[in-house]
């Protein structure tokens, strides 16, 4: 049995050393093929003694479950081996760009308009929109600015030859939505879209954007809309804002104010944005004219409402740290695919 | 308005920091507009005449800070002499008050004193003479302006009527007005001599020689004035005060005023006031009830009593309580701003001020808002279009009418602005597609040759006479298809990538099928690589290359590809419907017909579907070849075909018989033949 012992460490030394799956059937062949080196050994055992016989048999089996075992480990190994070799040989640059069209992008209003449209419609705001070649009715007159109102000089007006005008507010809409709606209490809509306002310098262009805000029913405050617009900018600028509102006036809204909400660059201390005032001039708002319900066939006695107008192009330089106005309609690439 | 604090502190006993001051007259609504020194600008509201002088503001600032203010007194000078002149007014709607005084011997070449020069020039007032300085000073005190004439060159009397056709009037700005017969002037015996509230006429204007004047203290039509401003294209401080509604109580004590100031400064005497009033024309002092409950419902919170009739009472209202412990006030006629309610209201809050109302937010009644699922959002068609590289453009809804016929015949350009910021910007766009170029170019010109933009907006057809605004969604490409990469194959964006965007916005709705696709006779577009969408016999959009000879006008390098459709298409959309499908095995087989070139592709899968019937299920194009093996003027068209039927398998047999029959069918209707 010697041989045996012998044998079996040749085997495994064999198994250990081959390097394909090719060297290592061939050991196989040798030791456990028909006439492998250890078949042969299990052919003599016949002549073994009836005593001799089971022992000897224990052990040659033993000797083929451990020479079976390694080449099955081997062949494995082999196995993974050649499988390595190959993904190492398939490997490719990861660092290199990825194929096909890349994605485009949002204009940075219309990405701002989407978020006002957002917040007011989880508070159950519907969105309206109205022409934009406005007559002078719904424009002004419907708004209480009767014709030869001195308030008709504060809103640099585009004209047509027959008398129509490029809206200069959004406010249209809402004497739209309110007729449109068999002037029936509740409102609550918000209307955003171009204006268009005779004005161009760093500040102005002749169109932008804007968005109104309307809120009729029979208990509605400035209280409330002071509520809604504190909240409303917070939402926007993701950061506690501060706001303050002073007189102002404007023909469709009594009382009428400005809205200033603290810079959200400097937070109050005074910088380049906010002109060293601390203060970010951001919208108008106020009660809706009780002649503006009326002339909507509202009665004003009955409801009372907000309304506020606000500036998207503002709020979005504001949001997104945009310097110039004029650049929201260059449409350069290098600025549009940033947002 | 521009003022001094000084002056302001010598009307109220107010010891406040400029900037402090200047905060609190921002908040109640007289904006700061700049501070220079001991000078504060406000902006005054259009409805707020009465701060237009410095007693307004004064009140205002009293009221605020709870301070005590009386306006000064204004004594009555009683007349010296008998000389006056003769009034009449003949437009007593126009001019319903005109006071008219003589003051005689007076010494305009004495120099104006020091400190009314210097409240002028705070307001941006020039110094002229003493006479026109002191009109102009009661002007910016009482917010009243005042008109002085030399009575020399006065023909005896004074008329207040329309002028007459052909009169000229010289003003004092040196200009010649040839008059309308609208426009009311202040005429002598034979001719105008002033545009009323607007402009006196130069040869009747008081110089250093003058010696008798007449002062004029006029209430006119603030809408008269406004026009007559307009149609003559003149704005004047005059004009600009009249416009605003000026207290016409006042005219009275301006008057006085100036004839106190006149004869201190100028020296001469003075005769009497001679009025022409027409009660009933003028405004009228009237009464509101201001409620407490009403107070409450509009603001949130209720107003103490005591701080509401404080308020009311600083800023020159009388209040009496009635039973109900509400408020009559009796509005002064300096501030004919205030009609109804809810103008007290506001006066209440302006001062109470919005501060000291805490934020609550409103309760309403919880209200569904309808969401149809056939409707398509805004944001959904944007982002389908940013999936495919498409980044948002907003150009001006106002183009280039010159640059615009290049890519529409016959335009109609009566849809423009009558006063545009400049010629190019003038034109309502009647398609989004010039200025989308026009933002392309702007691109080339700055090296970006890969440009994807799209645009949704209205676009305005129909001239002014059927004016259409119609909502609009468009998009321009040009350059490769994909941005430059290692491993592109740098292919142009070509007419079907195009397509294909248009197909996936049609898929969006669900939609694609009820639409077709016809050739387009655009001359903006390539004959040979353009479309016209229609649905129901309705075009709806287009697609396709840009004109060749267009592009090469324009100075582009490289083929840009367009489309443009109606909004509407796409956004009303359809809610899906399923569909059974079958669950026995498909066939596929694959056919290539040889066919005249002239056959489009969409002919030939109409035909096919046609001839198979319903158990085609698919049908796709899959190769289209000319070239070498097939005939000049032919083309190879591949079709495959997947055919299924929906309660058992297909045989062979079946199979084998719809493609004799397809085979036969092609050969007889377009001359196909077996590749």
């Amino acid at each position: 049995m010697q041989d045996l012992k012998q044998i079996t460490q040749q085997a495994l030394n064999l198994i250990n050393n081959a390097n394909s799956i090719d060297s290592l059937e061939a050991v196989r062949v040798q030791y456990l093929g028909k006439k492998g080196e250890l078949t042969e050994i299990l052919k003599t055992l016949g002549s073994l003694s009836e005593e001799e016989r089971p022992k000897a048999g224990q052990l040659v089996n033993i000797a083929k479950q451990e020479i079976t075992l390694a080449l099955d480990n081997r062949r494995q190994a082999l196995k993974l081996l050649e499988i390595n070799n190959k993904l190492a040989s398939e490997t490719i640059d990861v660092t290199l760009p990825g194929r096909g069209i890349e994605l485009g992008s949002l204009h940075p209003v219309t990405k701002t308009r989407l978020r006002i449209e957002a917040f007011f419609k989880g508070l159950g705001f519907t969105v309206a929109t109205g022409p934009e070649i406005e007559d002078d009715y719904h424009n002004f007159a419907a708004l209480n600015i009767p014709e030869h109102h001195p308030a008709r000089a504060m809103q640099d007006t585009f004209y047509f030859a027959d008398g129509k005008v490029l809206r200069t507010h959004t406010s249209p809409v809402q004497i739209r939505a309110m007729q449109a709606a068999g002037a029936k209490p509740p409102f609550r809509l918000i209307a955003p879209g171009r204006v268009y306002r005779c004005d161009s310098d760093i500040t102005h262009t002749p169109m932008f954007h804007q968005v109104e805000g309307l809120m009729v029913d029979e208990n509605i405050t400035i209280a409330g809309l002071k509520a809604i617009l504190t909240d409303f900018l917070q939402v926007i600028f993701e950061q506690s804002v501060q706001i303050r509102l002073r007189s102002s006036y404007f023909p469709f809204t009594e009382p009428s104010a400005e809205v200033d909400m603290q810079c959200t660059s400097c937070k109050g201390t005074g910088c380049r944005i906010c002109s060293n005032t601390g203060w970010l001039e951001i919208l108008g708002c106020g009660m809706v004219h009780p002649v503006v319900l009326e002339n909507c066939g509202i009665d004003s006695e009955k409801y009372t409402g907000w309304a506020f107008g606000m500036g998207i192009d503002r709020l979005a330089m504001l949001r997104y740290g945009i310097p110039d106005l004029r650049m929201m309609f260059e449409n350069d690439m290098r600025f549009v695919s940033q947002f | 308005m521009k003022f001094s604090l000084t002056w302001l502190q010598q009307l109220v006993d107010l010891k406040l920091p400029i900037e402090k001051l200047a905060a609190q007259l921002t908040d109640i609504g007289l904006e700061v507009e700049s501070i220079t020194g001991d000078i504060i600008e406000v902006s005054v509201a259009a409805n707020r005449a009465d701060c237009l002088g410095i007693v307004g503001i004064a009140r205002e600032v009293a009221a605020i800070n709870k301070i005590l203010f009386t306006a000064p007194s204004i004594p009555v000078v009683p007349a010296s002499i008998t000389d006056k002149i003769n009034v009449t007014v003949q437009d007593s709607t126009a001019c319903p008050k005109y006071l008219s005084r003589v003051i005689k011997n007076i010494n305009n070449t004495v120099v104006t004193p020091q400190w009314m020069q210097e409240r002028l020039i705070a307001a941006d007032i020039n110094t002229i003479s003493p006479v026109v300085d002191i009109t102009n000073y009661v002007m910016i005190e009482l917010g009243q302006p005042l008109h002085a004439y030399d009575l020399a060159k006065l023909d005896t009397e004074i008329i207040v009527r329309r002028a007459k056709a052909a009169e000229t009037i010289a003003l004092l700005d040196d200009k010649v007005l040839e008059l309308k017969t609208d426009t009311l002037v202040i005429a002598d015996k034979n001719k105008p001599v002033a545009l009323a509230g607007i402009m006196g006429g130069k040869d009747s204007g008081v110089t250093a020689k003058t010696t008798d004047i007449s002062i004029e203290s006029a209430y006119f039509d603030p809408i008269e004035i406004r026009l007559a401003a307009r149609r003559v294209g003149i704005q004047s401080d005059a004009s600009y005060y009249y416009e605003r509604n000026i207290d016409a109580s006042m005219r009275h004590a301006a008057m006085e005023r100036a004839t106190e100031l006149l004869l201190e400064i100028v020296g001469g005497q003075a005769g009497p006031v001679v009025t022409f009033e027409e009660p009933a024309n003028l405004p009228k002092q009237i009464k509101i009830l201001l409620r407490q409950s009403r107070i409450t419902r509009v603001l949130g919170i209720s107003v103490p009593l005591t701080d509401v009739t404080r308020i009311l009472q600083q800023l020159g209202m009388q209040t009496e309580q009635d039973e109900n412990n509400d408020l009559i006030v009796t509005i002064p006629t300096h501030r004919v701003d205030i009609t109804r309610e809810i103008d007290l209201i506001e006066e209440v809050v302006r001062i109470f001020g919005f501060d000291n109302i805490p934020a609550q937010l409103p309760v309403g009644t919880l209200a569904f808002i309808p969401q149809p699922e056939s409707a398509v959002s805004e944001d959904k068609i944007l982002n389908c279009l940013i999936n495919r590289g498409y980044n948002e453009a907003i150009t001006y809804s106002f183009i280039d009418a010159e640059f615009t016929k290049q890519f529409v015949s016959q335009l109609d350009t009566s849809c423009s602005i009558t006063n545009p910021i400049a010629a190019d910007m003038s034109l309502m766009r009647p398609s989004l597609i010039p200025g989308l170029i026009n933002a392309l170019m702007h691109n080339q010109n700055r090296q970006q040759a890969r440009v994807r933009l799209c645009e949704i907006g209205l676009r305005f057809s129909g001239g002014l006479k059927n004016l259409q605004q119609t909502k609009t969604i468009a998009g321009v490409c040009t350059g490769t298809y994909a941005a430059e990469s290692w491993n592109s194959q740098a292919r142009d964006v070509d007419f079907y990538d195009i397509k294909n965007d248009v197909l996936a916005l049609f898929k969006l709705a669900h939609n694609v099928k009820i639409f077709e696709f016809r050739p387009s006779t655009d001359p903006a577009l390539h004959p040979g690589r353009s479309l016209e969408i229609f649905l129901q016999d309705r075009t709806v959009g287009k697609l396709g290359e840009l004109h060749p000879i267009i592009k090469q006008n324009l100075g582009l390098t490289s083929a840009v590809y367009i489309f443009e459709l109606d909004y509407e298409v796409i956004s009303n959309g359809q809610v899906t419907n399923f569909k059974a499908f079958s669950k026995y095995p498909a066939v596929r087989r694959d056919l290539a017909l040889v066919v005249d070139d002239k056959i489009s592709v969409e002919r030939l899968e109409r035909a096919v579907k046609e001839s198979v019937g319903s158990l085609l299920t698919e049908l796709i194009t899959f190769d289209v070849y000319q070239g070498k093996g097939i005939v000049a003027g032919k083309k190879s068209i591949g079709l495959g075909l997947t055919l299924q039927h929906a309660e058992r398998t297909l045989t062979d047999m079946e199979v084998n018989e719809i493609f004799t029959k397809l085979i036969a069918d092609m050969g007889r209707d377009f001359q196909a033949t077996l590749r």
